[in-house]
């Protein structure tokens, strides 16, 4: 038993030290993309450097890029371009890749981010110009400029919200004003071959820089290597964004103690009958020395079997669920990069050094107890005695009578039983309820509003949608739902007082009266006699005094906010001109019309069952009413959440197959501990004319008592910590998570009764005098 | 017909690949009140016998009257009731429960029955057994001598009509060896209990209304008092 539980704790950390381990392998793979970026502070040590390298190692392929933006903004559109600026082989860094054209030669020759096109014109080509607004870094305000367009590239992270585009350095200096202070250069090199090689290189060049051109002009350097830019950035979202990795934390950390809990609960079971059996060989005249090394024999029989045995299980593990692990937990986040499952010796040998020191403190403990006591003594040690208190009415009931004195005698047994019960029904108790409530189609916060397609914006040039245009929209049979809004960088100013930027934009939602209602329901506002429910969403609402005036309308018209809500799976937010979160208002249709007679609307966010054939209507009509409105798939993001989330699900299931599995295990230790160490007793009362149903009973009993409580507190506070867990990226359902908490918490409890009528039915199928005989 | 009759009874077990006969053949009666003393050297299986009898074991072959019911085909509940209603054991390792004071173990016999506990009885026995200033105490706390008087008690606080005990004065020095046998013939008087008794004290056996030696799991001889 001892030696199954090593393995059990053995398998897990091998396990999950494998999966990090693989992570790890994956990042520094030969056979991975990487690149390599020496930082400067100015641009000729970049230069000087660049000339080097090119010169030295003609094979690699660099850039010098200027890492200060400059903001733009595309006429009609209220998403920023940022541009920077290159030179060199673009794809030499961050993971860009030239499609189309070339790279900027002239200084209006403007490299444009292929995913952007869409937002510029779909049809525009290499050549054609783009008009922008950019912002000033000395005057601090937006100027016209038109630029050619010189080649378009694809990179890993395009983001239309803040698009990048490049332009010759010295193009870009010039609109700094000509400053070369502040900012940094990079060089980067990236090519196919043998990393540790070409980091070497990397060194010689970096030192034969340094002698070429000493250190006048190293003002500070860094230099960074990076083999897979797109896993490093996972494994640093995974450290950033919480709610994955704190899932999984806190899972590592239930499994840890319920193991530790259960291995304690083992020894203090047998620990009476070491402090026995070494009281026998010491009265035989084993001396202490002896003691010791027979101890440390044990100890290595234990551990080399236990290890033996979990090396075996994690071996059918990696057989079995290997690949399994690796496409759903690995690949789980479309990492698009090869990885492959590697054994994490150090995990394993971890784990083995732990449960050793474990095991070396228990021996210890019963060497301590054994050279206190006489050999006698330590022949008759009982383990746990003292006070046990009167029995009181359980005295007329036998099964009640011998089972709460079994309790009450071994209490610290019954402790760690109860702990590592608890321990296991809350980590698969809050388990369930997180994965119940990250049901992709059913529960993110709101539905309905969560089930956009579409998202389509309009253009500034052209006419705004009006009501009825909206109505029609509305009227069609594919649309389950539609959000209209409007953002506008010119209706609104801040009220006097207020820290709200220059330029600030806010954007507007109005939404129809169903979602609306169940938003302010969610967050405790009550709709009623509210003629102008206006409010605040929660997302940039820190420096906003609530119930005073923040706002005023074109017309002069003062906008209360009547208090801040939080539509959590709400996945879009701009930012301001000025560089902050732009402000956005919640309302429903009726302020909406309040605030804004016309109804103009900028923006519509689509609900469809059926989005293709939405689409085509959708379009269709905008077409047949002159509006021409931008679609954006990029921005579909209910459909990046939806398969986020499905993808966690599937490893999510996979994880609570495997607590399922250890709840199970951790159950049946100890409830078999527990019996086998009372088989003797469970002899003695059958021989007493105890019927079958009785001794079940007792079992029953003994282990349930010990367990409810800790079942109980577990299933209640599996809530809050779900809630915790699931509060930031998926928000809560209370209702939902009881449910699941007390299905799971009677799941455990139906498991561990009918495990102790199984094992009551076994115990009784024993012969009595063997059981009576039994040591 | 014997209170007790017992025939043909057959129990085996296998010492690797040989087959070892624990009772070979072995028949015998015993009346209603009798005090029947068995001897035998160890391994000749008086315990087996005593075991069978109690409906702790099941024999292999044969069967086991008990007032003309055959107990070797009770099931499982039955020999429950049987051990219950009708057997009070003295085992020769004692088997109290260590969870449960002195006065505890003995009452437990009469508590699994669902009985009422015969206050003055359970005194009567405790004083005769020089036990009933341990009542309190646990069986950790007490020495081998009077675990045996309270593995006796217990076997009799029930009142059952038949007595087994397995080498019930081993642990316990002469005086008292005096004073629990005529306690056991006492109660078996008043009660009309028939008592079966292992021993290995030639003295004790001498009081037995029949002596049965046994050897080899088959019975080597009788001799009546």
């Amino acid at each position: 038993m001892i030696a199954a539980v090593v393995a059990m704790i053995s398998v897990i950390a091998a396990v999950g030290g494998s999966i990090e381990e693989s992570y790890n392998a994956a990042i520094g793979n030969l056979s991975q993309p990487w690149e390599y970026r020496a930082l400067f502070d100015d641009l000729k040590s970049a230069e000087c450097f660049a000339e080097v390298l090119n010169s030295q190692m003609p094979e690699t392929s660099s850039a010098i890029n200027l890492n200060a933006q400059m903001e733009g903004r595309i006429n009609g559109l209220d998403y920023y371009i940022r541009i920077g600026g290159v030179r060199g082989d673009l794809s030499a860094s961050f993971n860009n890749s030239l499609i189309e054209g070339g790279y900027p030669e002239e200084a209006t020759d403007i490299l444009v981010d292929n995913a952007y096109r869409t937002y510029i014109d779909p049809e525009c080509s290499v050549g054609d110009g783009i008009a922008f607004k950019i912002l000033s870094p000395v005057s601090g305000e937006y100027f016209d400029v038109t630029y050619r367009i010189c080649g378009f590239f694809v990179t890993q992270h395009s983001d239309v919200t803040n698009m990048t585009a490049y332009m010759d350095i010295d193009s870009v200096l010039d609109l700094l004003s000509g400053s070369q202070e502040g900012y940094t250069y990079s060089v980067s090199v990236k090519n196919a071959g043998d990393y540790e090689k070409i980091s070497d290189a990397m060194n010689v060049l970096l030192n034969y820089f340094k002698d070429e051109y000493g250190t006048e002009y190293k003002t500070e350097w860094d230099e960074r290597v990076i083999t897979n830019s797109k896993l490093l950035d996972l494994t640093g979202d995974r450290k950033n964004s919480g709610s994955v990795s704190l899932v999984f934390v806190v899972l590592g950390i239930f499994i840890g103690f319920s193991s530790l809990f259960m291995f304690i609960n083992l020894f203090q079971m047998t620990y009476p009958d070491k402090v026995r059996k070494y009281g026998v060989i010491r009265s035989l005249g084993l001396d202490r020395k002896q003691m010791i090394v027979s101890l440390l024999l044990e100890l290595d029989l234990y551990i080399v079997c236990g290890a033996a045995l979990g090396l075996a299980f994690y071996k059918i593990i990696e057989t079995i669920y290997g690949e399994i692990i690796i496409k759903s937990f690995l690949h789980g986040f479309d990492l698009g990069v090869d990885i492959n499952w590697h054994f994490s010796l150090s995990a394993f040998g971890w784990s083995v050094l732990l449960i050793i020191l474990i095991v070396l403190g228990v021996d210890a403990w019963v060497m301590i107890r054994n050279m206190r006591i006489s050999p006698i003594e330590a022949m008759h040690y009982l383990g746990e005695t003292g006070r046990i208190g009167s029995l009181g009415k359980m005295k007329k009931n036998p099964v009640m009578a011998v089972g709460s004195r079994n309790i009450r005698r071994s209490k610290w047994r019954s402790v760690y039983t109860a702990v590592n019960i608890f321990i296991v029904t809350l980590l698969l108790c809050t388990f369930g309820e997180v994965l119940g409530c990250m049901d992709p189609d059913d529960n993110i916060i709101y539905t309905k509003s969560n089930m956009f397609d579409y998202e389509f914006f309009k253009d500034d040039g052209l006419t705004y949608l009006t009501a009825a245009n909206i109505e029609y929209l509305r009227s069609l049979d594919c649309i389950t739902n539609l959000c209209v809004g409007r953002t506008s960088t010119h209706d609104f100013y801040p009220a006097p007082g207020q820290a709200i930027a220059e330029n600030s934009h806010v954007q507007i939602r109005i939404y129809e009266d169903e979602i609306f209602e169940r938003i302010c329901n969610d967050n405790g506002w009550d709709l009623d006699g509210n003629d102008m429910p206006v409010y605040l969403q929660l997302l940039n609402a820190e420096n906003i005094p609530l119930s005073e005036v923040v706002l005023r309308d074109g017309s002069g018209n003062e906008i209360s906010i009547n208090g801040i809500i939080s539509i959590q799976a709400d996945p879009f937010n701009l930012t301001t001109l000025a560089g902050v979160d732009s402000l956005v208002l919640v309302m429903n249709e009726a302020a909406g019309k309040q605030l804004f007679e016309d109804y103009d609307i900028n923006y519509v966010f689509v609900a469809s069952d059926n989005e293709h054939e939405a689409y085509d209507m959708i379009t269709g009509y905008f077409d047949s009413i002159g509006i021409d409105m931008y679609y954006s798939d990029l921005k579909d993001m209910t459909k990046v959440m939806r398969d986020s989330l499905r993808s966690m699900l599937s490893i999510g299931i996979y994880v609570m197959t495997c607590l399922a599995l250890m709840t199970l295990v951790n159950i049946i230790c100890n409830i078999t501990l527990n019996v086998r160490m009372r088989s003797r007793e469970y002899g003695i009362i059958r021989a007493l004319g105890m019927e079958r149903k009785d001794i079940v009973k007792l079992i029953v009993y003994e282990v349930v008592s010990v367990s409810t409580f800790a079942v109980i507190i577990a299933m209640v506070m599996s809530i809050p910590v779900s809630s915790f867990l699931l509060y930031d990226s998926y928000g809560t359902n209370i209702l939902k998570q009881i449910v699941i908490g007390i299905s799971c918490g009677a799941g455990i409890y139906l498991a561990m009764y009918y495990l102790c009528t199984l094992i009551g039915k076994e115990q009784f199928s024993k012969n009595i005098v063997g059981l009576t005989r039994q040591e | 017909m014997s209170y007790i009759e017992i025939r043909s009874l057959y129990k085996t077990y296998f010492q690797g690949n040989e087959k070892i006969y624990a009772l070979n053949d072995l028949s015998l009666s015993i009346e209603k009140g009798e005090f029947l003393a068995i001897l035998g050297p160890s391994g000749s299986g008086k315990s087996t016998l005593l075991h069978i009898l109690g409906g702790l074991d099941s024999p292999a072959m044969g069967s086991v009257l008990i007032n003309g019911t055959d107990i070797s085909k009770y099931s499982d509940m039955e020999l429950a009731r049987y051990r219950r209603k009708t057997v009070g054991f003295v085992f020769q390792s004692f088997n109290l429960l260590p969870a449960l004071t002195v006065q505890e173990n003995i009452e437990m016999p009469v508590l699994i029955d669902e009985g009422t506990i015969d206050k003055e009885y359970l005194e009567e026995i405790e004083k005769g057994l020089e036990i009933d200033d341990l009542m309190k105490r646990f069986p950790s706390q007490i020495s081998g001598g009077q675990m045996q008087r309270v593995a006796i008690a217990r076997a009799l606080a029930n009142k059952p009509t038949l007595i087994l005990a397995d080498e019930p004065t081993g642990n316990l020095d002469s005086e008292i060896s005096e004073k629990v046998l005529s306690l056991f013939l006492e109660t078996c008087r008043r009660y009309g209990q028939t008592l079966v008794m292992i021993t290995h004290n030639e003295e004790i056996a001498a009081k037995a209304d029949r002596i049965v030696r046994i050897r080899d799991g088959k019975i080597d001889c009788v001799r009546k008092k």
